[in-house]
């Protein structure tokens, strides 16, 4: 009997072992999850938003809007896009066809851009949207914190900036 | 009893200790790789440091960014030339092409003193950092060669040597050899490139003797050329 117990003990303990090896391992090929916001900081950020998801660190809010939600993708320099650079990489590059206000009707959206003409900060993922410029749904990666829905197409504060682009 | 859980909990140790050197420190300069590793831990340190105090920065999507008032990242351009081929080997081998890995290639390109965005057809990821600085190294030697025989005047060919970046430095050298301080815009583009790199150092008065000064140092731009000529 003290044998069988014993057999098992050196079982658990190898088990432990094993999967404080494989930890080792994991621990550098998993991702992070994001940092967490206080809600004192996502009421400064957002006039609407509610927790999504924790997301990864190592995704942005383009990324993340385009539906990529692993990658860092920035295809500029060191400044931010302005609205022309914004228009060129989505539409020539990514094949979106992008509307700016006035530019009527609104098609039905799947990609927002946020900021000002010449400092274009911020991209949302589209759930839902109408033929009224900031009517409809969205969601976005918060920078390297987490991810967040909204209930209107521009719903942030000078944090991010106004709803400047719809793209379809 | 006791004897045979010790010896297998000594052997598991073992393995595991030896697998986890094999997997980190896999890079041909140990001492070098421990160094970039360190740095790249501490870089991102300091990015999760500045979480709690700058709510701008942690916000941003760009990652230039972060790599404003990061010591670290600055102590990784710092390595010069020989982090090159390890930060290569480091995204190539990453699991992942997040934020680490992009600030891994805007230093590579800080090292190499180019911008493969100039075009306006550049990379938006580390990975594809990596296709973008393995296609631009494959046409450095024939590129460099081409500015260098050109009709074109010193002062331009200077100006698009200095375009191709560190990589064309050991072409130059070539071209340089044998002159006596008929092209000093071309060796002002060398010292520019090669400033920093931790390979040589050359100013303008090393070309009033060249000749002595590439008897000196050419050799220690092998190993570049081999990391260029080795895309083809």
């Amino acid at each position: 009997m003290s044998r069988i117990i014993s057999r098992k003990k050196h079982k658990f303990i190898l088990s432990i072992i094993l999967m404080l090896m494989l930890s080792l391992f994991i621990g550098e090929c998993f991702a992070t999850p994001s940092y967490t916001s206080s809600t004192a900081t996502r009421n400064s950020i957002a006039y609407n938003w509610t927790f999504y998801a924790q997301g990864l660190l190592e995704n942005n809010c383009l990324a993340y809007s385009i539906g990529n939600e692993t990658d860092w993708i920035w295809p500029w320099g060191g400044s931010n896009p302005d609205l022309n650079q914004t228009l060129y990489w989505l539409q020539s590059v990514m094949g979106f066809t992008g509307q700016t206000y006035g530019s009527t009707p609104y098609q039905t959206c799947s990609v927002t851009a946020y900021g000002w003409s010449n400092n274009v900060t911020h991209f949302a993922r589209v759930l839902s949207s109408n033929s009224t410029w900031a009517t409809g749904t969205c969601r976005a990666k918060w920078g390297r914190y987490e991810i967040f829905s909204h209930s209107n197409l521009n719903p942030y504060t000078n944090a991010y900036g106004p709803l400047i682009v719809r793209f379809y | 009893m006791k004897k045979k859980l010790l010896l297998t909990l000594s052997i598991v140790l073992g393995i595991t200790f030896l697998s986890a050197s094999v997997f980190l420190f896999n890079f041909p300069s140990k001492v070098m790789a421990k160094e970039l590793n360190n740095n790249i831990s501490s870089m991102m340190e300091e990015i999760d440091k500045g979480a709690k105090n700058d709510l701008a920065t942690q916000l941003s999507s760009n990652p230039y960014d972060y790599t404003k008032d990061n010591m670290y990242f600055e102590k990784i351009v710092d390595m010069g030339y020989p982090a090159l081929p390890l930060i290569e080997d480091y995204i190539q081998k990453s699991t992942q092409n997040g934020l680490r890995e992009y600030l891994l290639a805007i230093a590579s390109e800080k090292i190499a003193k180019v911008d493969l965005k100039s075009d306006g057809n550049g990379w938006s990821t580390a990975k594809m950092f990596l296709k973008e600085w393995d296609r631009h190294l494959k046409v450095v030697p024939s590129k460099a060669t081409e500015i260098l025989e050109s009709n074109k005047p010193d002062a331009d060919k200077a100006l698009d040597l200095k375009k191709l970046g560190l990589p064309a430095a050991p072409f130059i050298i070539d071209y340089l050899d044998g002159s006596n301080g008929e092209h000093p815009e071309i060796a002002n583009t060398l010292e520019y490139l090669v400033k920093d790199s931790k390979i040589a150092l050359f100013t303008n008065d090393d070309y009033s003797n060249f000749i002595n000064w590439s008897k000196m140092n050419k050799n220690k731009f092998n190993d570049l050329r081999n990391y260029v000529n080795k895309r083809k």
